[in-house]
């Protein structure tokens, strides 16, 4: 996926549900907005900076960890997807991959967003709008979301809410 | 000798072999009586005769015939010349015992790279399995070379480590090798009686207490034998378990391990070397453990005026102490002897181990047994700063509240998340926050810088703001603040006039920046 907060909010449910998270190579990733989206701290594992080695450690960390967030420093080849492919299967893990990934079994990204909460010098950042698109070997699904929602929680969302100012503008 | 540099290619050759195969097993090369070898050899005597090599009168080790004649290590001289008249009796020679070893060791290194001695007369290398297809295959290679090299008597070991595979050794016949299966290090070793563990202290109070062979000692419980026998007799317990099913990669110990000490003016014969070496092993040992470590193996570097340098890596089946590090830079001194004065010798650890790294239970629960053991493994790849931790603490950028931490470290809480912070952002937290913040250019409409007064006042609208160097200027659609915070405005040399702001680009993208003393940064993105 193209998003650290899709990222987040996808593992916060194993988290929850009690299993271990890792996250590889992502020196910028918001921790308090990873609490926030649900991902347990306590049992999660931060390697900011495996250089060459991240694959290995990768693949080390699917040992440790029921899901890994890997944000590769360079593109994935075909043949390093493959290692990590079996590697996945007898451990009945998950790899959530921040970036690129050949032959992923899905594909997410955000195609529209939006942000409330702010006018011209006033207010805060409160919510975020965004529309997923979901590609899962069949055809795109596009999936609105609040991400988060006014609530802070990541939810369905069954209307847009336009900002009074674009509205007057537009 | 190769001159290797630090972390060259040798390097990462290994850790690429950590990478293809998790499984780093050990073939060891033990030629037997190899002081009587290394005796006979400038005399030109043959191996067949009874020979025995006497050091401070008391036999240190003999040949087979002399063994089959009833002669034993220890006995006098005048005990060995009863059970065997027609003896030869031989004076030790330790340097040329090296020197013979080292044309050994050539002929190993001549087909694989990493041959690490343990002493002269037995040596270490990674098994080359994959390249020769098969570990005996690979051994018969090993046991080829050596046999065109001259070298007659020797047997092959290969264990999933050296002290395993050292006593495999021991039990192959001449020229051929003993395999013990991976994982099955700790059967083999049980039948083994105690004394092999060479701790005399530990060895004569095992037995005291009816503990007789290695097989008795590892039944007894790690968390006891800690608690009784200390530190050292639980790594001599773990040695005696054979390792785990799942191996540790040995550890790479942090850079700043290494000691080193430089000869003004340089030095020429060995023994002022090893003389003022010794200190240095000492500390270095001593650094080691207060860290709770202990070396297994390490490089031996050897500089000269001139440049040359001289390098080895000697490995131990247990692990080195200060005495063991200063016999081998006499050993490499001996072996192959600097051309020049000497002018620096420095121990590197190459690799370490800890009594935490097999996560064995002895604190933690098994639920996170694996998870422990899995990350002593990354430790051990990367280096235990690499390995961290997350968790909140209390401030007010996002940079300061989250913190990393070492795996395994207490985790420093300097502020607690709990308590309110005037002046951090409200949530929803930003998704990322950038190491450091990236430097940026805020401008008005009419494309002038915009910044904040010492009052908190703005002196014109955002209109275009440009995040970090290089990028284009992006219209802003929406923003928000300033948040100024004061802080720390009774301290003159601290003191700190920050203000924040959210801004939104028209692309839906949205930043925290700050400005501080008219200059912009961005923290963070709300990706």
């Amino acid at each position: 996926m193209d998003s650290p907060s899709l990222a987040m909010a996808l593992v916060a449910g194993a988290s929850q549900a009690g299993e271990w998270v890792a996250i590889v190579g992502a020196s910028d990733l918001g921790l308090e907005a990873a609490a926030g989206f649900g991902i347990d701290l306590e049992r999660t594992v931060v390697v900011p900076r495996p250089g060459e080695l991240w694959l290995s450690v990768t693949a080390g960390l699917l040992d440790v960890a029921t899901v890994v967030i890997v944000k590769p420093p360079v593109p994935v080849s075909a043949q390093q997807a493959e290692r990590l492919k079996s590697r996945l299967r007898t451990k009945d893990a998950a790899l959530v991959c921040w970036g690129d990934w050949p032959r992923s079994d899905a594909t997410l990204a955000i195609t529209e967003s939006s942000w409330l909460g702010l006018g011209r010098g006033h207010g805060r950042l409160t919510a975020r709008q965004v529309v997923v698109s979901v590609r899962q070997g069949g055809p795109v699904r596009r999936v609105p979301l609040w991400l988060p929602g006014p609530d802070q929680q990541v939810a369905e969302r069954d209307h847009t809410v336009v900002p009074l100012a674009v509205a007057q503008a537009g | 000798m190769n001159a290797i540099p630090r972390h060259s290619a040798d390097f990462h050759d290994r850790v690429r072999r950590n990478d293809a195969s998790d499984t780093a097993r050990q073939l060891l090369v033990w030629c037997p009586d190899w002081p009587v070898v290394a005796a006979a050899a400038p005399l030109g005597l043959s191996l067949q005769l009874p020979l025995a090599v006497f050091d401070h009168g008391e036999v240190f080790a003999c040949s087979t015939m002399a063994r089959v004649e009833g002669v034993r290590r220890g006995m006098r001289r005048r005990d060995a010349s009863a059970r065997c008249p027609e003896l030869t009796v031989l004076e030790r020679n330790p340097a040329s015992e090296i020197r013979t070893f080292e044309d050994v060791l050539s002929a190993m290194e001549e087909i694989s790279a990493g041959v690490a001695p343990v002493r002269p007369g037995l040596c270490a290398l990674r098994v080359p399995s994959r390249f020769y297809g098969g570990e005996k295959e690979a051994a018969a290679v090993v046991a080829e070379h050596l046999v065109s090299a001259g070298v007659w008597d020797f047997r092959i070991g290969i264990a999933d480590d050296i002290f395993a595979a050292e006593h495999a050794a021991r039990r192959a016949a001449p020229q051929d090798c003993w395999i013990i299966a991976p994982g099955g290090s700790a059967a083999f070793l049980a039948v083994l009686p105690i004394g092999v563990l060479e701790n005399a202290e530990l060895v004569t109070l095992l037995r005291r207490l009816g503990i007789r062979s290695l097989g008795d000692f590892a039944s007894l419980a790690t968390r006891d034998v800690l608690t009784r026998f200390g530190r050292e007799g639980a790594l001599l317990h773990r040695l005696a378990r054979g390792l785990d099913k799942q191996p540790v990669v040995s550890r790479r110990p942090p850079l700043d391990m290494n000691q080193q000490v430089s000869f003004t003016p340089a030095l020429e014969t060995v023994e002022p070397i090893v003389f003022s070496a010794r200190q240095t092993a000492e500390r270095l040992v001593a650094e080691l453990a207060y860290h709770g470590l202990v070396c297994t193996q390490v490089r031996i570097e050897v500089v000269t005026e001139g440049g040359w340098t001289g390098s080895r890596v000697w490995a131990h089946s247990r692990w080195f102490a200060a005495s063991d590090l200063i016999d081998r830079i006499y050993w490499q001194l001996q072996g192959d002897p600097a051309p020049e004065p000497v002018c620096e010798l420095r121990l590197l650890p190459e690799s370490v181990e800890s009594l935490a790294d097999h996560g064995e239970g002895l604190w933690g629960s098994a639920l996170n047994e694996h998870v422990e053991r899995g990350i002593a493994r990354l430790q051990g790849m990367l280096g235990p700063e690499e390995v961290l931790a997350p968790s909140l603490q209390g401030g007010r950028s996002p940079h300061d509240r989250q913190v990393l931490s070492p795996w395994g470290e207490r985790r420093p809480t300097q502020r607690n998340p709990r308590l309110p912070w005037p002046g951090a952002i409200p949530p929803p937290a930003p998704a990322r926050v950038f190491p450091a913040p990236m430097p940026s250019v805020v401008l008005s409409e009419d494309r002038k810088p915009v910044s904040v007064t010492s009052r908190g006042l703005m002196t014109a609208a955002p209109a275009f703001v440009s995040i970090g160097d290089e990028s284009e200027l992006m219209p802003v659609d929406a923003w928000a603040g300033p948040w100024p915070i004061d802080e720390l405005w009774w301290d003159p040399a601290q003191a700190r006039q920050v203000a924040r702001f959210q801004v939104t680009g028209i692309d839906g993208s949205a930043w925290l920046l700050v400005v501080e003393n008219d200059q912009w940064w961005t923290e963070a993105r709300y990706d």
